[in-house]
């Protein structure tokens, strides 16, 4: 095994010594521990005043719902291909003498390790959650120690997952439906309650929270096992992290005695997987499986100069069946009439809400935007038109489309609510504006960082993105909108300012289009 | 042409290339030689404007990075970077609308029948093979009718054909006017084709061989291996 310590050993010191080659990247990463290690002493001094601010079934349900959509999320992906190695492990490690049960250890190691990586930053923020949740004395290590097994147990069943199914005909699809249908019976319980409740909290809480979903394997027991940082060590509690160390090991023995078998579909597996980050790398959308299928299109380039590359991206979304209405508006949309009908709000209060969860959701979700696949292509930098008007070609049908998106579910929601012309307009402005700042804000930490430590770095700088929103666009808009009763001016003044500090990141961020580092 | 003027890269602290300074005229083929890590792509690059630098790099008295220059010089990278969704065919219409080219079709078409390409016209970028992708990818740097050209490495992953065929293509540059930078750390691949070669090594060009200088073409190897402090 000495080879295998020597290989994660150098390979974490060459990723340290790395950092300290990219100045830009370690300033930003000290300014992030120091905001995580701050505001973690600043909760603790704080925390003797705190008291529970959530109930016991709301935290239930939100550790059943993080669960169930983590297994939910890493079962399908796993039907694609799931791997703890990269191709350089492949290459070396699995044509080396040694026993594919140690390869097997190696790899579990490296994932053990990158998942301690992760939950650090996560301890960090426990006083935090202490004091919101009013979790027991010695909860943190019940919370760090369930992590470590969600993270896990996750991984390792997808992996056990692909491994079987693999290797029968038509395991996939069988696989899929299954799984589509596991989905599908777990959701089943809350729109039964949603109709006869007519309140989506209550329905969600009263599902996720209930005992029903205790007994659900793997997602019911880690909710029973996390609910240990509320009510302590019971004898419950135990039995369920008892269950989870039992899978856990059942699935470990059942990959490591798979021996040289196993190789044939970690090479697939790993290939998925290289092609996924180095889509990542590229700036594109890891998400989707890499091996897309492109429809046939008939079509012709009218357009000239740098309104070509927008042209071909239109091309590009064409052939992807990506569309200007794509399935998150239909989602979105469908989850906001749904939610209109169910809450007990008036209609301009849920409306507000409506443009904060959805601008929130936009901030989260969109983490990497299609148009920074255009930079890992030179032509982009050589097409003989203004780096401006370069910028705006390659992200413009991001835009179009969150305006596309914007029309629909502000306009919908709004008509079928009776939400005056004013506001809805306003809304759609603020929302189309917010989208504007969170793309040219990419493009500027594109510009600054380049495309090392991007991804990583691009979620805790979309903390600080969030922070400045808080403090210039929303805090303005909430004061305005008390102050003056009108819900118009105050989304109008935040779409306004949106304006402005998507103007400031572009006027910065330009430079990237002018002065590349390909 | 093509000026490069005290140019200087630094990869962190890394120096990969070392105040270089050199001109390609129009219609002559210049060589960028040296072995691996001597700083030729970072030269080819610079040139391109896909990289900063110190110095000054001008492309018919246009800085590189101007539209200008831009308009008029084309480069084919050493590894072909095509769109995975877009056919041989809309890569070329992309680049010629992209440069605001007219007339290009008859041009087009001929390159896609030179480099066999024309039946594969429909296929995706990314359901071609290496060697087919490098070939679109000459062909969309040559169809703007450039008169500058930068070519890294283009002949790695070709098959015989169409390094014949490139060959040719580099001759009829050059005859057009055309000034032609090609970089390679294959002496064999330019024989014959070569106005001016740059040794470089380091970072640095440690020597310049003149056509008109070279009496037998076995010098330019010995020169090389000389400059470069390889023994034989």
């Amino acid at each position: 095994m000495s080879a295998f310590v020597f290989l994660l050993t150098r390979s974490f010191v060459n990723t340290v010594k790395e950092l300290f080659k990219k100045p830009a990247a370690l300033i930003a990463y000290i300014i992030i521990g120091i905001f995580f290690i701050g505001s973690s002493i600043l909760s603790t001094l704080g925390s003797s005043q705190g008291g529970s601010y959530l109930d016991e079934s709301a935290i239930k349900a939100i550790f059943c719902g993080y669960t169930a959509f983590l297994f939910f999320i890493v079962l399908f992906s796993s039907l694609e291909g799931a791997s703890f190695f990269r191709m350089a492990d492949v290459n070396f490690l699995f044509t080396a003498p040694v026993r594919a049960g140690n390869i097997l250890t190696y790899g579990f190691v490296k994932q053990l390790f990158v998942n301690i990586l992760v939950m650090f930053f996560l301890a960090l923020q426990y006083p935090n959650w202490k004091r919101m949740a009013g979790l027991k004395d010695g909860a943190g290590w019940i919370l760090m120690l369930a992590y470590l097994l969600l993270i896990t147990l996750s991984s390792v069943l997808g992996m056990a997952l692909y491994s079987f199914i693999s290797r029968r005909p038509g395991g996939k699809q069988w696989a899929r439906r299954l799984l589509l249908l596991g989905t599908v019976l777990f959701f089943i319980p809350i729109f039964v309650e949603l109709v006869k409740t007519r309140d989506i909290l209550q329905s969600l809480l009263s599902w996720l929270s209930g005992d029903a979903v205790g007994y659900i394997p793997f997602i019911g027991w880690f909710r029973e096992l996390l609910m240990g940082t509320v009510t302590g060590l019971t004898p419950g509690v135990l039995y369920n992290g008892l269950l989870i160390l039992i899978s856990l090991l059942i699935l470990f023995i059942y990959l490591y005695r798979m021996d040289t078998e196993f190789f044939e579909d970690v090479l697939a597996g790993t290939e998925l997987r290289e092609s996924m980050l180095r889509s990542m790398r590229e700036g594109k959308s890891a998400t989707v499986p890499s091996i897309r299928r492109y429809r046939k299109v008939q079509f012709e380039f009218t357009m000239e100069g740098s309104w070509a590359i927008f042209q071909k991206k239109m091309l590009e979304n064409k052939k992807t069946g990506i569309g200007l209405v794509g399935i998150r508006t239909i989602v979105m949309l469908a989850i906001a009439l749904v939610v209109s009908f169910t809450v007990p709000l008036n209609n301009v209060d849920f409306f507000s809400i409506l443009l904060g969860a959805s601008c929130y959701m936009m901030l989260i979700f969109t983490i990497i935007y299609a148009w920074e696949g255009e930079l890992s292509n030179h032509y982009i930098y050589l097409i003989p038109a203004e780096p401006f008007k370069k910028m705006i070609a390659a992200t413009l049908p991001e835009n179009l489309k969150v305006a596309v998106e914007g029309v629909l579910i502000f306009g919908i929601v709004g008509a079928v609510t009776g939400i005056p012309i004013l506001i809805i307009l306003s809304a759609i402005l603020a929302y189309i504006t917010f989208n504007a700042v969170l793309v040219y804000f990419d493009v500027l930490i594109r510009r600054i960082f380049g495309k090392v430590h991007t991804n990583v770095l691009r979620i805790f700088l979309r903390v600080f993105l969030l922070m400045l929103i808080i403090a210039v666009v929303v805090a303005p808009t909430i004061i305005l909108i008390v102050i003056t009763k009108n819900h118009a001016l105050g989304f109008f003044a935040a779409g306004l300012i949106n304006t402005l500090l998507a103007l400031l990141f572009m006027v910065f961020g330009v430079e990237l289009f002018r002065n590349p580092e390909l | 042409m093509l000026k490069v003027e005290r140019v200087t890269k630094k990869y962190g602290k890394v120096l990969a290339v070392d105040d270089v300074s050199f001109t390609v005229e129009a219609g002559e083929i210049c060589i960028l030689l040296g072995p691996n890590g001597a700083g030729k792509t970072t030269v080819i690059k610079c040139c391109s404007g896909l990289l900063r630098h110190d110095g000054v790099i001008t492309i018919d008295k246009h800085i590189n990075k101007t539209i200008e220059a831009k308009r008029i010089f084309s480069y084919v990278p050493e590894t072909p970077a095509l769109y995975d969704a877009l056919t041989v065919q809309e890569h070329l219409e992309f680049i010629a609308k992209a440069y605001r080219l007219t007339d290009y079709k008859e041009y087009a078409e001929e390159l896609l029948e030179r480099f066999d390409l024309a039946d594969k016209k429909d296929k995706l970028g990314r359901e071609l093979s290496k060697g087919m992708q490098q070939k679109v990818s000459i062909c969309c740097a040559v169809i703007t009718r450039p008169k500058v050209i930068l070519f890294d490495e283009p002949m790695i992953g070709l098959d015989p054909k169409a390094i014949k065929e490139l060959k040719k293509l580099f001759v009829e540059l050059k005859d057009q006017g055309c000034a032609v930078l090609i970089s390679t750390h294959i002496i064999d691949s330019i024989k014959e084709l070569w106005d001016k070669v740059l040794i470089m090594n380091k970072g640095k060009i440690v020597s310049t061989l003149l056509r008109s200088e070279v009496v037998d073409e076995n010098e330019l190897e010995e020169k090389f291996f000389a400059a470069t402090g390889v023994s034989q």
